[in-house]
């Protein structure tokens, strides 16, 4: 009964949607809005404005820095959240669900390949501002490899590398690093979140900001998989 | 442009930097954080403060972040929604910081005050943000913000229940946050704009008035699912009934007034875009309004549990609200947002009192409750002065809002919806004069009654001048509605101007 | 992409698993993903790299910068989600949400 309704409801609201989606320009063509007005400007905009001449960086970091600002502090916000809400060592029903061993292949495959992981999400995360990538990508890959890591050391080798006020810090890392460089955009251009103004130092803060928040990232990764690993576990 | 401009960035990023450094700075010393908690959202304020001032002497105060002017950057307005709802989420998170001392210490581990002091403070940043924000994605990061931290601070409260709660108020938020975030892909893809109203300019342009209704549709929905609008309520009571006190103040006081905010916004980008008429809407508003205000009322009357009660009382005025933005006339929508404003004063007031009374004897019911009166006098009585006010009785705070809606119900030439607000208002009074019977009047119960302690000064201060303030504050109606009229003013005029 | 919307919709509307609710919430975020990034695309443009020698038209990098931050806030959200979900097994010993609401209340 209650699923026939919401099938009811959902063929409705699907039909509705198709009739809105089907009238937007179709997509692929050059000459539409979307690829004429804010983003035509910043194309055109040339390599100097904007910082770099990876547009999507440019947007991201100095067009809408505003935004990337919200998302980092979401990000931020979602991982001491975890850390407020879960029930680690609260009342449970059952007992702990057993650890599944690690096979050594596996064991023997992450350490092999972790060298070249990190210096993968390294490379995107420097060289993020020029090319494909960037802080967030990198921070996934990085936080990946800390997931792996845990898995084939075992968590509590990874959970003992950090102090828990160091831990802390490195997560506030990245909204802290966007902090800064909006009271430096304030003191050296005059603009809340203006990047600062001769080339290499606008460079100079776009790797800045993409470390931060690539290693912010992973932190905040792997401070969920940990957490929720403690949970289930224990 | 004088150098206070640069104040409404400042007041985002001060309490969102505060915030991020609570854990880092205070994992340890767990009493301090709360003194750090508290400056923060008094300089907060502060600078609020002074943006209102400013916004009262010269209009808007307009700020290109990065220096980059809208379009192409983002741009933060200060308008009359700022003044209104900025400078109350700065009085109210202070106030509910304060008198949050004692109910966290009972509620969570030490290590957990150093988390819940910084996502309340990130929450303040977040809804400053989402007030400023002239441009629809900024709109959603930030509502984003706010709303993550209001999911995880429901399920700081003990047990499987809140756990619930907060699951299903996550899942509902998120579905309504991605009906926004759909929205404003329909919206971009038509006018290849972010900022509100630029898009309003453009989007005639486009030529689709199926995929503007489907935006429209999806913005009115899922804001309405944030402001708990009838029928869209139905995450509200679990969530903000289960929560501890003090997050229930901020949710039900500030955070669901948020959604009405969303609300506004989108109406002004239609009605510039002005590509069809908004009636249909208005009265949707109407018709929502009137049936959540009764539905409310009842639902509220019938349940046992105090803060279950205040919790529908939040479903009723929201529908107030919805309703005077509806009538669309000088008077209903002017009403609309002073009743948001002292609305928010109120429901504080009462989750703190409230939430008073009952971490003093850790008994829930109403009827527990009972002759509570003689032994938490002061609790007690800031709880019957918010209480008076929710019902609107004149000169309280609620009482202005009503008042005002009702005459809007008359400009608009709908006399008969007087009848529904005066209805509301007598079924609150109804279950307002339970509370305060069983508080005062019928002998005691509970063994915990006899032997509860008045609430600390931490709460007894700001819940009293809450109290005064709900019940006072309609002396101040006329002063507020006239910072508020270039706003009712404008939201109209966006609608009636073309 | 409408399908892929109503299939997560209908997900978290009937399912009875709060872990299924979850992954058709992910849906639904990823079939809005897909209509943001569509509508930033251009035919035969390349990535919005300037100064690489790559020819116009270049795609939208708005659209991509919407998406990233999209994506971020739904990672963020889904595992505030799970974590939320594992303390509700631990205390309930049930994800089921049939099987949660029936005893008493």
């Amino acid at each position: 009964m209650r699923s026939a309704l919401a099938l009811v409801l959902v063929v409705v609201l699907a039909a509705l949607m198709m009739a809105g989606v089907s009238q937007l320009p179709p997509p692929g063509e050059a000459d539409q809005a979307v690829h004429r007005h804010v983003a035509a400007n910043y194309l055109a905009d040339g390599v100097e404005e904007g910082g770099t001449g990876n547009r999507v960086t440019a947007v991201l970091l100095d067009y809408r820095a505003l935004d990337t600002y919200g998302e980092v502090v979401v990000i931020f916000a979602a991982l001491i959240a975890v850390l407020l809400v879960r029930s680690a060592g609260g009342p449970r029903t059952q007992p702990p669900p057993r650890r599944v061993p690690v096979s050594p292949v596996v064991d023997q495959v992450i350490r092999l390949m972790t060298p070249f992981i990190a210096l993968f999400a390294l490379f995107m995360i420097i060289e993020g501002h020029v090319l494909p990538g960037g802080g967030f990508q990198g921070g996934v890959v990085l936080g990946a490899l800390m997931i792996l890591l845990s898995l084939a050391l075992g968590p509590d080798r990874l959970r003992g590398a950090l102090h828990t006020g160091a831990l802390f810090w490195l997560r506030a890392v990245a909204p802290l690093a966007f902090t800064v460089s909006a009271l430096a955009g304030l003191g050296l251009v005059g603009w809340w979140f203006a990047l600062p103004e001769p080339g290499w130092m606008r460079e100079f803060a776009l790797v800045l900001l993409e470390l931060a928040i690539g290693f912010g990232g992973a932190a905040a990764l792997t401070g969920f998989f940990l957490s929720l690993e403690e949970d289930i576990h224990r | 442009m004088s150098a206070a401009v640069h104040l409404l960035p400042l007041s985002v990023v001060l309490p969102i930097t505060a915030g991020v450094l609570a854990p880092a700075l205070f994992h340890r010393r767990h009493n301090a954080c709360s003194w750090w908690a508290i400056t923060a959202a008094a300089l907060t304020l502060a600078t609020t403060l002074t943006l209102v001032s400013e916004a009262l002497d010269g209009g808007l105060v307009r700020y290109p972040v990065g220096g980059w002017p809208a379009p192409y950057g983002i741009e933060l307005v200060f308008d009359g929604l700022g003044i209104l709802m900025g400078s109350a989420a700065g009085l109210l998170t202070l106030l509910i910081l304060i008198a949050s001392r004692a109910f966290v210490q009972t509620e969570a581990t030490p290590q957990r005050h150093s988390l819940f002091h910084g996502l309340v403070l990130i929450n303040l940043g977040g809804m400053n943000g989402f007030l400023a924000a002239s441009d629809l994605f900024n709109l959603f990061v930030f509502m984003e913000v706010f709303s993550i931290s209001a999911y995880a601070l429901v399920a700081l409260a003990r047990g499987p229940v809140a756990a619930l709660a907060a699951l299903k108020y996550l899942i509902v938020g998120a579905v309504s946050s991605m009906l926004v975030l759909l929205a404003i892909a329909l919206l971009h893809a038509q006018t290849g704009s972010l900022n509100m109203s630029d898009i309003g300019d453009r989007l005639a342009a486009a030529q689709a008035p199926a995929a503007a209704g489907l935006a429209l549709g999806c913005l009115v929905v899922g804001f309405l699912v944030k402001a708990a609008v009838f029928p869209l309520h139905f995450w509200l009571p679990d969530a903000h009934a289960s929560a501890p006190s003090p997050v229930s103040a901020l949710l039900s006081g500030l955070v669901v007034k948020m959604g009405i905010v969303g609300l506004i916004r989108t109406r002004m980008l239609f009605a510039e875009a002005d590509i069809f008429s908004l009636v249909a809407l208005d009265l949707l508003l109407v018709w929502l309004g009137v049936a959540a205000i009764v539905i409310g009322a009842v639902l509220a009357m019938i349940q046992r549990e105090l803060k279950l009660m205040l919790a529908y009382s939040t479903v009723t005025n929201m529908g107030y609200i919805a309703l005077g933005l509806g009538l669309a006339t000088p008077a209903a929508v002017g009403g609309a947002l002073a009743h948001m404003g002292f609305h928010a004063l109120i429901k504080t007031g009462l989750f703190l009192s409230a939430g008073a009374l009952v971490l003093s004897t850790g008994l829930s019911r109403i009827d527990d409750l009972r002759g509570l009166a003689q032994r938490m006098p002061v609790s007690s009585a800031a709880l019957t002065l918010a209480l008076l006010a929710v019902a609107g009785l004149p000169p309280t705070a609620g009482f202005v809002g009503k008042w005002q809606i009702a005459l809007g119900a008359l400009e608009a030439g709908q006399p008969w919806l007087i009848a529904v607000v005066m209805s509301g208002a007598l079924l609150t009074l109804a279950w307002a004069i339970r509370i305060i019977n069983s508080l005062y009047f019928l002998p005691p119960a509970r063994g915990q009654v006899l032997t509860a302690d008045e609430a600390p000064l931490s709460i007894r201060a700001p819940i009293l001048m809450l109290g005064l303030v709900a019940m006072v504050g309609g002396l101040a109606g006329a002063m507020v509605l006239e910072w508020i009229e270039p706003l009712s003013f404008r939201i109209l005029e966006a609608g009636h101007g073309h | 992409m409408v399908v892929l919307f109503a299939v997560g919709l209908y997900i978290v509307l009937t399912s009875q698993n709060l872990l299924k609710k979850i992954i058709g919430l992910n849906i639904m975020e990823t079939s809005v993903f897909g209509l943001i990034v569509t509508s930033g695309m251009v035919d035969g443009g390349s990535p919005p790299l300037l100064g690489r020698g790559l020819e116009a038209p270049y795609a939208s990098p708005v659209t991509h910068a919407l998406v990233l931050t999209g994506i971020v806030v739904a990672l963020s959200v889904t595992a505030l989600a799970l974590v939320l979900i594992v303390r509700v097994k631990r205390e309930c010993g049930s994800i089921e949400l049939d099987e949660l609401l029936e005893p008493e209340e």
